[in-house]
C-alpha cells in the first residue's frame, strides 16, 4: 500500500494479498451524526474543500437526509489526507474505493 | 452582555468570559479523555518505529471513539494503517484546539481566522463528548437526563458554535 510518509506498509504486506483494482478511484464518505450542527457541516465543506455555499449544502443536506454522501474523490493519498483533514473538525468520515 | 462573537478587524471578537466557569470544567474533561499530548516525531525514522511498535485501535470507550473514529470501515488492516499515520497527528490538533479555547476563555479579545477554526474545533469536540454521553440522537436529546449540568452546556455549546459558525461564514 502505498500510504502517506509514516506508514509501514510495504513491509507489512503479505506478498499473497491481491492489489485491488488501483485505476478505481477512492472517495471519502462523510456519514450523518446527530451531535454536528448542519451549519457547521457546511461550513467545513466550503471550508475546506473550497466548495461554493450551494454545494455544501446540497452535501450538508445529502448527509442529513441520506445518512451519507461522496464529499470528494481521487487518490487513495487525497483520501486519507481528506478523511484525516474532516476528522480534525470532528466529523465521522470513512474512505473506501468507489465501486 | 455583548455578543460572545462578533465580526472584527483582523477576526473575531470573543468574549467568553461569562461562560469561563463551564468552558473550564468540560475541557478539563475532555483533555483527561483525550490522554497525554502525543509525541510527534522530528526523525521519519523513528515515526517508522514508533508506527510499528504502537497499532492504536478503535478506543473501547464510546466518547473517545466518537472523537478518534476509524477512518475505513469493514477492514480493520486497513483501518489500523490510517490510525497509524493519522492519530497522532488528530491527537495533537484537538488538544492544540482545547489550548485555543481555553486561553480565549480567559482572556477575551480578537482572535484571526486559524484561532476561530480552533475555537469552532474544541467546541464541537465538547459537544460530541456531551453528546456522546446524553444519548443525543437525530430526535434530540432524551428526556429527563439525570445530569442537569452536562444537558444544560450541550445547550450552551451548540448556541456558542451555532453562533460562531455565522460569524464566520458571514451569515
Amino acid at each position: 500500500m502505498d500510504a502517506v510518509s509514516i506508514a509501514p506498509a510495504e513491509v507489512e504486506r503479505p506478498e499473497t494479498e491481491s492489489v485491488t483494482a488501483p485505476d478505481v478511484p477512492w472517495v471519502t464518505v462523510v456519514w450523518n451524526d446527530p451531535v454536528n450542527l448542519m451549519t457547521y457541516v457546511a461550513f467545513v465543506f466550503q471550508e475546506y474543500f473550497g466548495y461554493d455555499r450551494a454545494k455544501s449544502e446540497k452535501l450538508m443536506l445529502q448527509v442529513h437526509e441520506e445518512g451519507r454522501s461522496a464529499v470528494s474523490n481521487g487518490s487513495r493519498e487525497e483520501m486519507e489526507r481528506d478523511v484525516a483533514a474532516l476528522h480534525g473538525y470532528g466529523l465521522w468520515a470513512t474512505m473506501q474505493q468507489d465501486t | 452582555m455583548r455578543p460572545e462573537f462578533e465580526a472584527a478587524d483582523g477576526g473575531v471578537q470573543v468574549d467568553l468570559s461569562h461562560w469561563r466557569w463551564v468552558i473550564e470544567v468540560y475541557l478539563d474533561d475532555l483533555v483527561d479523555l483525550l490522554g497525554p499530548v502525543p509525541d510527534v516525531p522530528d526523525h521519519p525514522l523513528d515515526a517508522l518505529a514508533a508506527a510499528i511498535d504502537d497499532a492504536p485501535e478503535l478506543p473501547s470507550d464510546p466518547v473517545r471513539a466518537r472523537l478518534l473514529p476509524d477512518g475505513v470501515l469493514d477492514d480493520p488492516e486497513a483501518a489500523a494503517e490510517f490510525r497509524r499515520f493519522a492519530q497522532t497527528t488528530l491527537l495533537a490538533r484537538k488538544h492544540a484546539d482545547a489550548a485555543a479555547l481555553r486561553t480565549v476563555a480567559a482572556q477575551p479579545g480578537v482572535v484571526d481566522a486559524g484561532d476561530a477554526r480552533s475555537l469552532l474545533g474544541a467546541l464541537n469536540d465538547l459537544r460530541l463528548m456531551l453528546g456522546t454521553r446524553l444519548g443525543v440522537t437525530e430526535e434530540g436529546m432524551p428526556e429527563g437526563s439525570e445530569d442537569l449540568q452536562a444537558y444544560q452546556s450541550y445547550g450552551l455549546f451548540t448556541y456558542l458554535q451555532g453562533e460562531l459558525v455565522d460569524v464566520l461564514a458571514g451569515r
